[in-house]
């Protein structure tokens, strides 16, 4: 169970708030989707959870504990590298409000161990292969090259992409190189998987294909998903419940339970109340798009930053 | 929201003939994408050659006649005088002048190479060395090396130190520049990633920095060569007694024109030489120029 209390978040260097306030909370092995109107918070609450930003104020709790918790001995050897970091720079000063370890070179993913992020890029390096870049995770984590080579043979294998573990990524297809993006994100051995708009850049049919293989990939993973997207569509099919935020900054969520069981088929959203489901989401987002609009045109334009 | 800015540097690859992505003829098979026009990889050589080596021959051969027509071989020697002059020149060319030549534009090439790959380390690593350094390194470029290479002979006499000092300090600017700019644009999406997966400061820069700089690291590399063989040859013209430059010069007050050409012939050779051994390698291990900044 991961927990968001009463968040607030602006950036650095920022006057706008951007959450205020916000509280939500996420069952283990559920399936989430969060959309909002461009420029509503998504990504932004991405990176609260992944670590690369801290909450102004507020909390987040993984099953009742604040983060950083360290589930893996594994990262052992990171672990105790940041902190010898840690504790050279700051003595003792563990306690802050948020407890969060900042080192040099900015604030790192402190959570790599509870979650992992899929771009919506696939952002997979040219100069590796496939299966090295699905086992960069265990690489960056220090992982002994046999055991990390090992799981990403596995992980590929579960995306259906064995054969390509020694080819380039720019020989592979857009939804192929998708596949491997995803498999690179089971190998950080998270158990939270978050992922930023992960197909929007692909074409509809391959969207779709991989939209039924993410599918069948969470039946079978004892993994929660949390999912950025801005397609209705694409949320009413993947998720169990659908959040949406609202409001600028974000002071709370709107939420939405899909009424259809978690083996589902595509012709299931054609169900009536699949449709007013549908229907009431674009309606709210169309809302929020326009009093963004509005917003955005009473601010004074001289009076940006 | 905050979409992290999109690479910001719109990179046009200098210098480079084909800044394209380079597929691998042999490995692509039924890869699904890209790169089948490799097909015809099989005989570019002609294709590919033909055209210069034409334009070459036909300027070869003006240069040639017009030399037969003015018949004052000590100003104007032609092409066929010079290899001549060459082959008879052979012993005092080779085993004498290009040994020391070689040394002095290798070993000041590699100096320089190293000496710019790491200052752009640094200036990399520190914002404070950075604003410390680069004005500096700015003014060190606008010496004219060959005017000031006298004063290296003074301190230094007719000795290799003084012309590797002139060698280092026309090319190891350009390297850290490059460099430097290769190690900056790398994008910024593909460190965060690699932090959100822990990883160190030490980590991003040996996954992706060195990787993404590695094809400007290239470029520079091609530009500063053919530099490096010149200024050792201007060095050598400015204060030696052995080597390709000082043979050029010593020529020139004989009046023996084929002469002063002959070592000139072999400096090109080496620096085209260079440079052919610099492509093949690039081509050989950095395949993904094109593809760094193929991000939406």
């Amino acid at each position: 169970m991961l927990e968001l209390k009463d968040i607030s978040f602006t950036y650095p260097h920022s006057a706008e708030e951007i959450f205020r306030g916000l509280s939500l909370s996420i069952e283990d092995r559920s399936f989430v989707s969060i959309i909002g109107a461009s420029g509503s918070g998504k990504t932004t609450l991405f990176r609260l959870l992944n670590g690369l930003e801290e909450p102004s104020s507020g909390s987040i709790l993984l099953d009742g504990t604040p983060l950083p918790v360290r589930t893996s001995a594994k990262r052992q050897s990171t672990q105790s590298f940041q902190n010898k970091l840690h504790n050279n720079k700051t003595e003792n000063k563990s306690d802050n409000k948020t407890g969060i370890r900042q080192i040099e070179g900015g604030p790192t993913g402190r959570h790599a161990q509870y979650a992992a992020y899929m771009p919506q890029q696939d952002l997979l390096f040219p100069w590796l292969t496939v299966e090295k870049n699905v086992m960069l995770p265990m690489t960056i984590q220090r992982n002994p090259k046999e055991e990390g080579l090992q799981a990403a043979r596995d992980m590929l294998a579960r995306v259906g992409l064995s054969e390509w573990a020694g080819r380039y990524p720019r020989e592979l297809s857009g939804g192929m190189r998708q596949r491997v993006s995803f498999a690179r994100t089971l190998c950080a051995g998270a158990d939270l998987l978050l992922l930023d708009e992960p197909f929007s850049a692909l074409d509809s049919i391959t969207r779709i294909s991989l939209q039924e293989w993410l599918l069948d990939q969470w039946n079978a993973l004892e993994k929660t998903i949390l999912f950025i997207t801005h397609d209705v569509e694409e949320a009413i099919f993947l998720s169990g419940r659908i959040l949406v935020l609202t409001g600028r900054p974000v002071t709370g969520l709107q939420e939405y339970t899909v009424p259809l069981p978690a083996e589902r088929t595509r012709d299931m959203l054609l169900r009536p109340e699949i449709a007013e489901l549908k229907e009431s989401l674009i309606s709210l987002l169309r809302q929020e798009a326009e009093a963004m609009g509005r917003r955005d045109k009473s601010a004074d334009p001289g009076g940006a930053l | 929201m905050l979409q992290m800015s999109i690479s910001p540097n719109k990179k046009t690859t200098c210098g480079s003939a084909d800044p394209l992505p380079q597929g691998q003829p042999g490995k692509t098979g039924a890869a699904p994408l890209k790169s089948q026009k490799y097909a015809r990889g099989t005989i570019p050589l002609a294709h590919e050659y033909a055209p210069p080596l034409l334009l070459a021959a036909f300027l070869l051969l003006l240069w040639q006649l017009a030399a037969d027509r003015i018949q004052m071989g000590h100003i104007l020697p032609g092409p066929v005088q010079i290899l001549l002059r060459t082959w008879e020149l052979r012993e005092s060319l080779f085993f004498h002048h290009l040994p020391p030549t070689l040394l002095t534009i290798v070993c000041g090439w590699l100096l320089s190479v190293s000496i710019g790959i790491a200052l752009a380390v640094l200036m990399h690593a520190s914002p404070a060395l950075d604003s410390m350094l680069y004005p500096v390194l700015v003014i060190t470029q606008t010496v004219p090396v060959m005017c000031i290479s006298p004063l290296f002979v003074l301190w230094l006499g007719y000795t290799m130190q003084a012309r590797l000092i002139a060698v280092v300090l026309s090319t190891f600017f350009s390297i850290t520049l490059h460099t430097c700019d290769g190690l900056r644009g790398t994008d910024p999406q593909k460190k965060e990633l690699l932090r959100t997966f822990g990883a160190t400061r030490l980590q991003v820069f040996r996954q992706v920095e060195i990787p993404s700089a590695l094809p400007e690291l290239f470029t520079a590399l091609k530009m500063t060569l053919p530099w490096a063989v010149i200024d050792a040859a201007v060095a050598e013209w400015l204060g030696a007694n052995e080597g390709l430059g000082y043979f050029s010069r010593r020529m020139i007050s004989k009046m023996d024109g084929a002469a002063v050409f002959a070592p000139l012939l072999l400096l090109s050779f080496l620096a085209l030489l260079g440079m052919a051994l610099l492509q093949s390698a690039e081509h050989r291990f950095i395949t993904w120029r094109g593809e760094l900044q193929d991000s939406l």
